[in-house]
C-alpha cells in the first residue's frame, strides 16, 4: 500500500490549468523528491495532495484511505515554505506544540505524552536549547528546523517538505541534510519538494519531475556506479536559477 | 465631591465594571486578530455596530442587543465571503466601514435623533451603562474568553498558519467564523465604555504594547490584557475625575503605556542583542547538471546508464532568488 498515491491530478488556480494529469506516489520508507523549475506546479501538487487546493480530476489517496474520507491527519507532518509563515513573537516552543493539536481534545491541557512529543520533536532538529527564543528572533535555517520540528511534534509516518533548503546558507543546508537523513533512518516517508538537489542527493530514492503541470520523469535520479565527469564545464556565469531542475525542465522544452 | 463619592453611584460603578471587562476582552481577542493580520477588522466591525445602534433608535429598543446582532451578522458575511474568495479582505472591509457608519447615521436621522446622540455609541459616555447592559456584558465576556482562552492552542495555529491548521484536521473555517464572531461580540460590548470609533484601540494597542515586552504569544495575551484592564479602570478614573469623555481618555492610556513599552523595548534591544546567528547569505553549493551523449537532455536520459552529472560550479549566490510568492 502506497502512503501517497495520486493519479490523473488536475488543478487549475483561478481559471490556469497549473496540473495537467500528475501522476505521483510516495511509498512506504520511500524518500521522493519532486523536482522541476519555478513555477512548474510543485507546490501547488503538495497543496492538491493535502487538500489544501481543490482538484478538478484525479484520485488521491493517503495511507489507503481516499482524501476526501481521510481523517487520519496525525500520521502526516506538513512543513511549508519557510517565508510563508507569520509567527509574530511566538516562541519555538510554541510554534511546535502547536503541532500536537491533530492528538489533543478540546479545552484540554498538554499531556505528558504531548510535551513528551514536543521535546523529542525539540531535540530532533536541535533546537532544546532555543526552544524559548520568540521565532521572529531566529535565522532562516533555524526557523526551518522549527518548522520541521512542528511537524515532528505529531510523530508522523509521513513527512512532506516545501523547499526546505530555499534561502539557507550552506551551513545551514547541511544540518537540515542532517535532520532529513535522521528522519529517514527512523523509517518515515518523505515527500520534498525541491528546487535543486543540493546536499539531498544521496538519500532520494527516486526522483518526479514536473514541467508546466506534467511529469517528464519518474524514477531514480542517478544509475549507480555510472557517474563520469567526461562533459565536466563549469557555470560560474550561469542565472541563480540554472539548477539540476531547472535545467531539466528549460532542455526539456527543446 | 471625590472619586469614591463618585464611585458610590450605581452608574459610576457599572461603567467600572464595563471598562474593566472591555479591557479584559479587547486584548484578548485582539491578540488574534494582530496575529492574522487583520487589525482594521475591529474598526470595521465598530461602524458595522452603529448601523445597529441606529437600527435600535428607530425601532426604539435597546441599543446593545440589536447592535450585537447586527455586528455578529456583518462580520460572519464578511468572513463567509473572505473563505469564498468573493471579495477581497480589502475591499470587503472599505464596505463595512462606511456602508455600516452611513447607515447608522441614516437610521439615527430618520429616528430624528441626530449625530449628537449617536456620537456617546461613537466615543464612549460612561453615564450610559444600565444594568440590562452589565447582565449582557458579564455573560458575554464570560464566553467570550471560555472560547478565547480554552480554544487558544487552536485559535493560535489558525492564526499562524492556516494551511497547516488544515492538514492538522482542524476546522479551520469554523475556527475564523468564531474568531470574528467574538470581535464582532467584544466590539459591540464596548461601545458605552470606549466607543465603536475607538474600540479597535482597544484591541491593538495593548496588544502591540505586549508585544514589546513579551517574550511569547502566550505572555503577549497575558500582558495585553493585565494592559487592558489597567487602561480600562485608569481611563474610567480620569475619565470621571477630569470630566473627559471615556473612550478616547481610555485610548490615550492605551497609546501612553504602549510608548512607554516601545521604549523599554528599544532599550533591552541595545544591551541584549538578538541571538540569531547572522549569516551572510553567500552559498557554495553544488550544481548538478545532466545531459546525455548529444548534449541535448531529454528526459529519457535519466533511464539512460550514461548519465553525466557535472560537480563543480561554485557559485556565490544571494539566496533571496529562490522563493517562490504563493
Ligand atoms: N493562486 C494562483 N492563481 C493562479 N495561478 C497560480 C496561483 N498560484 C500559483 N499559480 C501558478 O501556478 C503555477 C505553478 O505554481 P507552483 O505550484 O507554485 O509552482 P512551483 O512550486 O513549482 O514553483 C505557476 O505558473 C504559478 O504562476
Ligand atoms: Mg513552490
Amino acid at each position: 500500500m502506497g502512503i501517497v498515491e495520486a493519479t490523473g491530478l488536475e488543478v487549475s488556480l483561478d481559471g490556469t490549468p497549473v496540473l495537467r494529469g500528475v501522476d505521483l506516489s510516495v511509498g512506504e520508507r520511500e524518500t521522493v523528491a519532486l523536482l522541476g523549475g519555478n513555477g512548474s506546479g510543485k507546490t501547488t501538487t503538495l497543496r492538491a495532495v493535502l487538500g489544501l487546493v481543490p482538484r478538478q480530476a484525479g484520485q488521491i489517496s493517503l495511507f489507503g484511505t481516499p482524501l476526501d474520507d481521510f481523517r487520519a491527519w496525525a500520521r502526516i507532518g506538513y512543513v511549508p515554505q519557510h517565508g510563508a509563515v507569520q509567527v509574530g513573537n511566538a516562541t519555538i516552543w510554541e510554534l511546535v506544540a502547536s503541532g500536537r493539536l491533530p492528538h489533543r481534545r478540546l479545552f484540554r491541557p498538554l499531556t505528558p505524552t504531548d510535551n513528551t512529543a514536543i521535546d523529542d520533536a525539540l531535540a530532533m532538529v536541535a533546537l532544546t536549547d532555543l526552544a524559548h527564543q520568540p521565532m521572529a528572533h531566529l535565522s532562516g535555517g533555524q526557523r526551518q528546523r522549527a518548522l520541521i520540528a512542528r511537524a515532528l511534534a505529531t510523530r508522523p509516518d509521513l513527512i512532506v517538505l516545501d523547499e526546505p533548503l530555499a534561502g539557507l546558507d550552506t551551513v545551514s543546508q547541511d544540518e537540515l541534510t542532517d535532520v532529513l537523513e535522521r528522519l529517514k533512518e527512523a523509517g518515515l516517508a518523505i515527500l520534498v519538494v525541491l528546487h535543486e538537489l543540493g546536499p539531498f542527493q544521496p538519500m532520494i530514492d527516486r526522483g518526479v519531475v514536473l514541467r508546466q503541470g506534467v511529469v517528464i520523469h519518474d524514477g531514480p535520479l542517478q544509475s549507480a556506479g555510472e557517474v563520469t565527469h567526461e562533459h565536466a564545464h563549469h557555470h560560474d556565469d550561469q542565472p541563480a536559477a540554472h539548477t539540476w531542475a531547472a535545467g531539466l525542465a528549460r532542455e526539456a522544452t527543446r | 465631591m471625590t472619586l469614591a463619592d463618585l464611585f458610590s453611584f450605581g452608574f459610576m460603578q457599572r461603567a467600572l465594571i464595563a471598562a474593566l471587562i472591555s479591557g479584559l476582552l479587547c486584548p484578548a481577542v485582539g491578540a488574534y486578530i494582530v496575529q492574522r493580520r487583520l487589525s482594521l477588522l475591529g474598526d470595521g466591525l465598530g461602524h458595522v455596530a452603529i448601523a445597529g445602534v441606529g437600527l435600535a433608535m428607530l425601532t426604539g429598543t435597546a441599543p446593545m442587543p440589536v447592535a450585537i446582532v447586527i455586528c455578529l451578522v456583518g462580520a460572519l458575511a464578511i468572513e463567509l465571503l473572505r473563505q469564498r474568495g468573493h471579495a477581497t479582505a480589502d475591499v470587503g472591509l472599505a464596505i463595512l466601514f462606511y456602508g455600516g457608519i452611513s447607515v447608522g447615521l441614516l437610521l439615527a436621522g430618520l429616528a430624528g435623533q441626530g449625530a449628537g446622540t449617536l456620537s456617546q455609541y461613537l466615543f464612549g459616555s460612561l453615564i450610559t451603562v444600565t444594568t440590562g447592559d452589565i447582565g449582557l456584558i458579564i455573560g458575554l465576556a464570560v464566553v467570550v474568553l471560555v472560547v478565547g482562552i480554552g480554544l487558544s492552542p487552536q485559535l493560535f495555529s489558525v492564526c499562524v498558519d492556516e494551511d497547516y491548521a488544515r492538514t492538522q484536521g482542524l476546522p479551520v473555517r469554523l475556527l475564523n467564523l468564531m474568531i470574528v464572531a467574538m470581535a464582532a461580540i467584544t466590539v459591540t460590548l464596548s461601545m458605552r465604555t470606549v466607543g465603536l470609533l475607538l474600540v479597535s484601540a482597544l484591541m491593538v494597542v495593548p496588544v502591540a504594547a505586549a508585544q514589546n515586552l513579551a517574550g511569547s504569544f502566550r505572555a503577549t495575551i497575558g500582558i495585553a490584557m493585565a494592559i487592558g484592564v489597567v487602561v480600562g479602570g485608569g481611563g474610567t478614573l480620569i475619565s470621571a475625575a477630569a470630566d473627559t469623555p471615556s473612550g478616547p481618555t481610555i485610548v490615550v492610556s492605551a497609546i501612553v503605556l504602549f510608548a512607554l513599552a516601545a521604549g523599554i523595548s528599544a532599550i533591552q534591544r541595545r544591551r541584549h542583542p538578538k541571538v540569531s546567528d547572522v549569516v551572510e547569505p553567500t552559498i557554495h553549493h553544488v550544481v548538478a547538471e545532466v545531459t546525455d551523449h548529444a548534449g541535448s537532455a531529454a528526459p529519457a536520459v535519466l533511464h539512460d546508464d550514461h548519465v553525466d552529472y557535472l560537480f563543480g560550479g561554485h557559485r556565490h549566490a544571494p539566496h533571496g532568488d529562490h522563493y517562490d510568492e504563493h
